[in-house]
């Protein structure tokens, strides 16, 4: 070992977080120590504060630093319609995109019965409030298509089926700027099944 | 397709190991034990799956190493690219696939570029043995034809063991079974039609292969009877039903009844009127020569590239015109081949065109021409 216990216990802990590994961990872990006031101290003071104010959304399942969200509490978002997506991620990455001003609900998971995540484990109770409370006209399912995507938003579509809202689901194929000879033969089916006719 | 540089690092027996064939044919040669089923077990995991030997990735790594891998660079037409596998420093649990250097995002993006078939000797029964064993065989020649059926397959295997585990942990669950149930009917009905489409293709192709027997290969499956019958979209339904009112008694056998994985094939020789599954060990050897040859030309007349032969011990159980039969025809037809023999001299036919490699404990000797 070339450096102290607690330096080393930094460098494991960091090295456990997505899209770290032990080298980069212990560049991260350097480039904290040789810097510790600009740097460290306040990368410290900013992971205590989220550690101490961020919670889980009770209604939507997004993270957030006041109860309900940000989100939830907007007024001028569209609280006719609710984006469903599989974790906080796909809900930043929407939001990064800015094209979706509507709610949210986390699921916080895919069923999936080999990783024993299954229909009582998804994060659905505040949607299910809210049109039970009539509020809600449309559900778009933007879940991945992976086998326990599609699984989950086949349940979630059963389960909505009688909740009198339209059910729909990101449309799936060509992506922008992609070309259609290196495409996949799944991914081509998918978008000539989507296809869409063009208003003249 | 032609293999122009293999590396293989802490692979079985082979520690570092950095060759280049000159030549699209190689036969390896050496004692038993000595690395030459390992060579072929290494190009058989360039493509997705577990290789020849259906091992899991635990067993691939040399005893007192932590991580394996394979890298090959390769030819095909004029696109020369590198494709890899082996386990990631930070997780050696992990099987990783690298095209140029970068992570794939699909197993049929490797499908797609890299294809192999093969032929060992634990095979020489498989026509009268296991199904599940054919339907892999099976499987791997429709893989080189239409990559995404790997991709299907995988889905498939998902879907039916979560099914499984649901009948026997949350049978209560019926929409989530529901669901499941019908990811299986489309992954299943998808693969059977790749499979009908692949025997088509076969028979259209109207192949001979000169010293081998004529073969008929056909698909024993209830759901490809359906789809010969009905719209893919009403063998969906038939079988969501199926597997709807089968719940009871698959969760009583522990099993899913219904679905792709319950298909199986029979291969007969229509030249001397011999079942597969009745014939004998030599006699299944040639059948299966022969489907592979076939393949192999069909693939090349589909995609311009036919797939990797890997042929362990081809010439154990032939008798002298089929020997020869089978050398002629890899070289006549082009086929990229990598036989094994413990001895050279049987190989003699091939001696100007193909490499000749002694293996001896996990070093590669290069004979010289």
């Amino acid at each position: 070992m070339w450096s102290s216990p607690e330096i080393e216990a930094l460098i494991a802990r960091l090295a456990r977080l997505p899209g770290f590994g032990p080298r980069s961990a212990r560049r991260a872990a350097l480039a904290l120590l040789q810097e510790p006031e600009t740097r460290l101290k306040p990368l410290v003071e900013a992971m205590q504060n989220a550690a101490r104010h961020s919670h889980t959304c009770p209604q939507c399942g997004n993270l957030d630093t006041q109860m309900p969200c940000i989100i939830c509490t907007d007024p001028a978002r569209d609280q006719s319609i609710i984006c469903v997506v599989e974790t906080v991620g796909d809900l930043w990455a929407l939001e990064r995109a800015g094209v979706h001003k509507g709610l949210y609900q986390v699921l916080g998971g895919t069923l999936s019965a080999l990783s024993g995540f299954g229909p009582d484990d998804l994060n659905i109770r505040g949607m299910m409030e809210r049109i039970a409370a009539g509020h809600v006209h449309e559900v778009v399912l933007a879940l991945g298509t992976t086998v326990d995507g599609a699984t989950t938003a086949h349940w979630l579509q059963s389960q909505l089926v009688e909740a009198g809202v339209v059910i729909s689901r990101l449309g799936q194929g060509v992506p922008m700027g992609g070309a259609l000879e290196v495409m996949d033969d799944g991914t081509l089916a998918a978008a000539l099944t989507a296809r869409r006719i063009l208003e003249p | 397709m032609q293999l122009l540089q293999l590396t293989l690092t802490d692979f079985r027996n082979y520690k570092r190991c950095v060759w280049n064939p000159t030549s699209p044919f190689v036969i390896l040669h050496g004692e038993n034990g000595s690395g030459k089923t390992n060579l072929l077990e290494a190009l058989s995991l360039l493509a997705p799956g577990r290789g020849l030997h259906g091992a899991s990735s635990a067993h691939f790594c040399r005893e007192g190493a932590h991580n394996w891998g394979i890298s090959a660079s390769l030819k095909k037409g004029e696109h020369v690219f590198r494709l890899a596998t082996g386990t990631a420093p930070s997780n050696t649990k992990r099987r990783v696939f690298l095209v140029e250097g970068e992570p794939v995002r699909s197993q049929s993006d490797v499908a797609s570029l890299y294809a192999c078939v093969w032929l060992v000797p634990r095979m020489d029964r498989l026509l009268s043995d296991n199904a599940a064993h054919r339907r892999r065989f099976l499987d791997r020649l429709v893989v080189a034809l239409f990559p995404d059926h790997a991709q299907q397959l995988a889905a498939h295997e998902r879907s039916v063991m979560s099914r499984n585990r649901i009948l026997a942990t949350q049978p209560s669950q019926k929409t989530w079974l529901s669901s499941v149930e019908d990811s299986i009917s489309r992954h299943a009905v998808a693969i059977t039609d790749a499979r009908l489409t692949f025997l088509e293709r076969m028979k259209n192709s109207a192949i001979t292969t000169p010293g081998f027997p004529e073969i008929d290969l056909q698909l024993d499956c209830l759901l490809a009877q359906e789809l010969q019958r009905h719209s893919a979209l009403k063998v969906e339904d038939w079988l969501r039903d199926n597997l709807q009112k089968t719940r009871t008694d698959d969760q009583q056998r522990g099993g899913t009844r219904y679905g792709a994985h319950r298909a199986d094939f029979s291969l007969n020789d229509t030249t001397h009127g011999i079942r597969g599954a009745l014939a004998s060990s030599g006699q299944q050897k040639i059948m299966l020569l022969s489907l592979l040859l076939a393949h192999a030309h069909c693939v090349q007349e589909g995609w311009g590239d036919a797939p990797f032969l890997l042929l362990d011990e081809p010439l154990v159980h032939l008798d002298e015109p089929h020997r020869q039969a089978l050398m002629t025809n890899i070289l006549e037809r082009k086929m990229p081949s990598f036989l094994t023999g413990t001895d050279a001299g049987l190989f003699a036919p091939l001696k100007s065109s193909a490499d000749f490699v002694h293996v001896k404990n996990g070093f590669l000797h290069p004979e010289a021409p």
